[in-house]
């Protein structure tokens, strides 16, 4: 007998009827691309009376699951199926309104990666996108299991704001954040001490947003942006957020001192959403031409642009390459991160705006800026202006609603993204896998009680891999 | 004389106090207490936890199970029945125990202020009972009861009351006639422009609620909902999935509902909006598959709120609304009065069909009048129409009958 019967069926049913489809499950767990080191992907079927899910790896090993509504599987179980396995089965039945005597559908697969991920995930928790707030923190995830801590919250202060907590390439031990208000300032947590740093006194009275840090962890670049945010009468997408203008710097984490470039600090175009090249050559950013906002929000379009950035002085080299061109493809796109072998630029792209997130067809793209070849001559591959040949499909990540803010895993095989995907309002986590050629199925931060996705009337925010 | 009684003589009347009769007094001094103090703010704060506006409440938690908080304020009644049954088991000292214990219930957890201090019989309570009142009535859109309650409390004239009133007389269709019938002084007094407190909120909701604009009203219930300290209530959680479903955001609604099943005594509400949803979900899937645009919303409109003055929030609401946009184009034209700009007044009155061919509420009417009188302006503008005619061509004597003589 090669294979291993883990649980007896001792509480199993027998439903009556057989359901050729796939399970109405939440969250959608069906033919997902998974760690092998996640915690127990617990799923359920909404209204359901019973749930019943046989679990089984390709070498026989099997668990029995089964709940009222939502399961929550045996996480000994479950790990035991995922060190063994390449692929997991599952054979879910329900009884329900429809199937009062139970129903069986078809099974579904799956597939357990043996690519490693880093075993946390660092966000925000924010009510989705209006004015006001009380609660507020940024946690730490445990991927393994569901351990939560808190990072740093307003439990003291409830008009507090604190935001874009941002390691060093995942490194726990050097992040920076911001925290607003009265007695606001940005945190840069590094060598063990934390910094508070007044950037306005340092900037000509420039505030600091979206840092990036380079990874000498000498350097964080900053974009400085005047936010706003307005509401649609009637509309699908409810939101319009945007800078009435926004620059760009970067500070010196040694000498505490922030370096401005006159050609990206200027009143006719506006940057945002910096990120440093892998081996920290280049800063890659989004740059627009300024607007008239909001009147003209609709023919604000940012451009994907890099500038070559000197390790040594901090300073931005002369040339600025478009990697995505508006004029040529339409469009704005935002959030540029380079993949950890430095092949490969993701990003958000929309029809127009500064935050893609509050866009309902905004969506991620991403285009291959170096090949094998171009790097064993040691150059970077030349992507003419606004051309789409290295252009990787993406179809497999996205949605209907929006995806957008995403982050690298520190071995460049797994990807974060936040998406409004389950209700169109709250975004929530998913975890995509990159085999090198190809996207898997996107499945979503896994919890113990299933129901706290639904329950949570919070929204994940700014959500980073943290090893 | 028997031991133990005490006698007074006042005014030729022996009183007999025994320390028998003396608890049976003090009980039912407690019991008129309760009966009058207590159970007529029984009443206040059953209004509230219904309104679900009452979360600084240390027993807040009871909003969620309203039937367990009025069983909880019973307990003082179930404890006076106690200390009755001892007394009569002649059990004094445990009676003479109890009467603190039951005042201790009543005021310990309630009385106390922000402050730290304690209140007695303060006005805040009575503020918050009427001004959860105006909500629900606007909720349940009693608009007659609600200004005649507003009339009683003499609230017309603060800065909220008149607020409900305008929205009464707004959704009841006669804001043009009453307008000028309360104090009012600019469109300001119409709603609450940049003012983020939780009861401005409730109000700015009603007010887009009434409108039609569900997505605003969502917006301030959502505002509304954040800025509770023990996160969003109930009645917060059936507006968003009200609005949510008159807005066709199905998916949205369905996460409220499966919120609200996990509370106490949503029954009925939930059963009734699933059946809702259901409708809702098939009328979008269907629009969704047929690119059906007279279904769908529009995947960016063309209006904001509360992004320009309230005159020109108004045009856009009023030229983008569908169906009919009556009390919108009333607003609008209210707030032209208001700002005594009468040539906006008198384009917009032109520009939309709704008052061609219908007699004008009496404000409409003065302001032309007052137009006509003012002369230049309005002539320019009237110039061609029968306005025109009617208020300025003087008719020559005999005009009539010349023509009829030369017809015959």
């Amino acid at each position: 007998m090669t294979g291993v019967l883990l649980l007896v069926s001792c509480g199993k049913r027998e439903a009556k009827d057989f359901v050729d489809a796939l399970p109405a499950i939440f969250p959608d767990y069906t033919e997902v691309t998974v760690p092998h080191t996640i915690a127990p992907l617990n799923f359920g079927v909404t209204g359901a009376t019973h749930v019943q899910a046989y679990i089984r790896n390709n070498k026989g090993k099997e668990l029995l699951a089964e709940a009222d509504e939502y399961l929550c599987i045996d996480p000994t179980e479950w790990h035991e199926l995922l060190e063994d396995g390449t692929h997991l089965e599952v054979e879910v039945s329900v009884w329900d309104d429809a199937h009062p005597d139970g129903a069986t559908y078809r099974p579904f697969g799956i597939h357990i990666s043996s690519d490693d991920i880093d075993p946390n995930v660092t966000y925000r928790l924010i009510p989705p996108g209006y004015e006001g707030w009380q609660e507020m923190g940024i946690y730490e995830r445990n991927m393994s299991n569901y351990e939560v801590k808190t990072l740093v919250d307003n439990a003291n202060d409830r008009n507090g704001c604190m935001n874009c907590h941002t390691p060093c390439q995942g490194d726990g031990n050097t992040y920076v954040y911001h925290l607003r208000g009265e007695q606001g300032a940005t945190i840069v947590h590094h060598d063990g001490t934390d910094d508070r740093i007044d950037l306005r006194a340092l900037t000509q009275g420039r505030h600091g947003s979206h840092p990036a840090w380079h990874p000498s962890q000498r350097w964080i670049a900053f974009s400085s942006n005047d936010t706003k945010q307005i509401f649609y009468a009637r509309s699908k997408d409810k939101i319009e957020a945007f800078d009435l203008w926004s620059d760009l710097f970067i500070y010196d984490v040694k000498n505490k001192r922030a370096l401005l470039d006159e050609r990206f600090t200027d009143s006719l175009h506006w940057e945002s959403y910096p990120c440093f090249s892998p081996d920290g050559r280049w800063l890659y950013f989004s740059t627009a031409r300024a607007v008239h906002m909001p009147e003209q929000a609709c023919e604000l379009h940012y451009d994907l642009v890099r500038v070559p950035f000197d390790a040594e002085t901090g300073q931005l080299g002369a040339t600025v390459d478009t990697l995505y061109s508006t004029s040529q493809r339409g469009g704005t796109a935002l959030i540029p991160r380079v993949s950890p072998d430095g092949r490969y630029l993701l990003y958000t792209v929309a029809e127009y705006g500064a935050f893609n997130l509050y866009h309902k067809e905004a969506d991620l793209e991403m285009i291959r800026i170096a090949t094998p070849q171009s790097e064993a001559e040691g150059m970077e591959m030349s992507t003419p202006k606004g051309a789409i040949d290295g252009l990787v499909d993406c179809s497999a990540i996205n949605s209907d609603d929006a995806e957008s803010y995403h982050a690298w895993s520190s071995n460049g095989r797994w990807m974060l993204f936040s998406s409004k995907r389950t209700d169109g309002r709250y975004t929530r986590l998913f975890i995509a896998h990159w085999d090198g050629e190809r996207w898997g199925k996107p499945f979503m931060l896994p919890q113990q009680d299933v129901k706290l996705d639904i329950m949570l009337m919070m929204a994940y925010n700014v959500a980073e891999f943290r090893k | 004389m028997r031991k133990g009684k005490v006698h007074k003589v006042k005014k030729g009347l022996a009183w007999h106090v025994s320390p028998r009769k003396l608890t049976l007094c003090l009980y039912a001094l407690f019991v008129l207490f309760y009966v009058l103090v207590v159970g007529t703010r029984y009443g206040a704060i059953f209004r509230m936890i219904e309104a679900n506006s009452w979360t600084d409440e240390p027993l807040w938690h009871l909003c969620r199970y309203p039937y367990l908080g009025a069983l909880l304020y019973a307990l003082p009644m179930a404890l006076v029945g106690l200390t009755l049954c001892l007394f009569k088991l002649r059990k004094y000292a445990p009676c003479t125990l109890l009467v603190p214990l039951c005042l201790a219930y009543y005021f310990a957890p309630h009385l106390r202020t922000e402050e730290g201090g304690y209140r007695l019989f303060s006005t805040e309570m009575e503020q918050e009972r009427q001004v959860c009142n105006y909500i629900l009535l606007a909720d349940d859109k009693q608009w007659e009861e609600l200004l005649e309650t507003l009339r009683k409390d003499g609230n017309l004239d603060t800065p909220l009351g008149l607020r409900y009133a305008l929205l009464a007389e707004g959704a009841l269709g006669r804001l043009p006639d009453a307008l000028f019938r309360y104090p009012v002084h600019s469109p300001d007094d119409l709603l609450f422009r940049g003012d983020r407190s939780a009861v401005s909120c409730q109000f700015n909701r009603q007010f887009y609620e009434n409108l039609g604009v569900y997505d605003e009203a969502f917006h301030q219930a959502m505002e509304y909902g954040v800025k509770q300290k023990e996160g969003c209530c109930l009645g917060t959680l059936r507006h968003l999935t009200d609005y949510a479903l008159a807005n066709g955001d199905w998916k949205v609604a369905e996460k409220y509902l499966t919120i609200l099943a996990d509370a106490w005594l949503q029954g009925s509400f939930i059963e009734e909006r699933r059946a809702t949803l259901a409708r809702v979900r098939e009328q979008m899937q269907q629009a969704e598959a047929t690119c059906d645009s007279t279904q769908l919303l529009p995947l960016r409109g063309e209006s904001f709120v509360g992004l320009y003055p309230l005159r020109s929030e108004m045009v856009r609401l009023a030229y983008y609304q569908e169906g009919d946009a009556q009390k919108t184009l009333d607003y609008l034209l209210c707030i032209a009065l208001l700002e005594k700009n009468l040539d906006t007044f008198y384009k917009i009155l032109t520009q939309f069909p709704n008052y061609h061919q219908r007699m004008l509420p009496r404000n409409y009417q003065e302001a032309l009048d007052i137009l006509q009188s003012q002369g230049t302006a309005w002539r320019d503008a009237m110039q061609g129409s029968y306005a025109f005619y009617y208020y300025n061509v003087a008719i020559p004597n005999g005009n009539n009958d010349i023509q009829m003589s030369s017809l015959n």
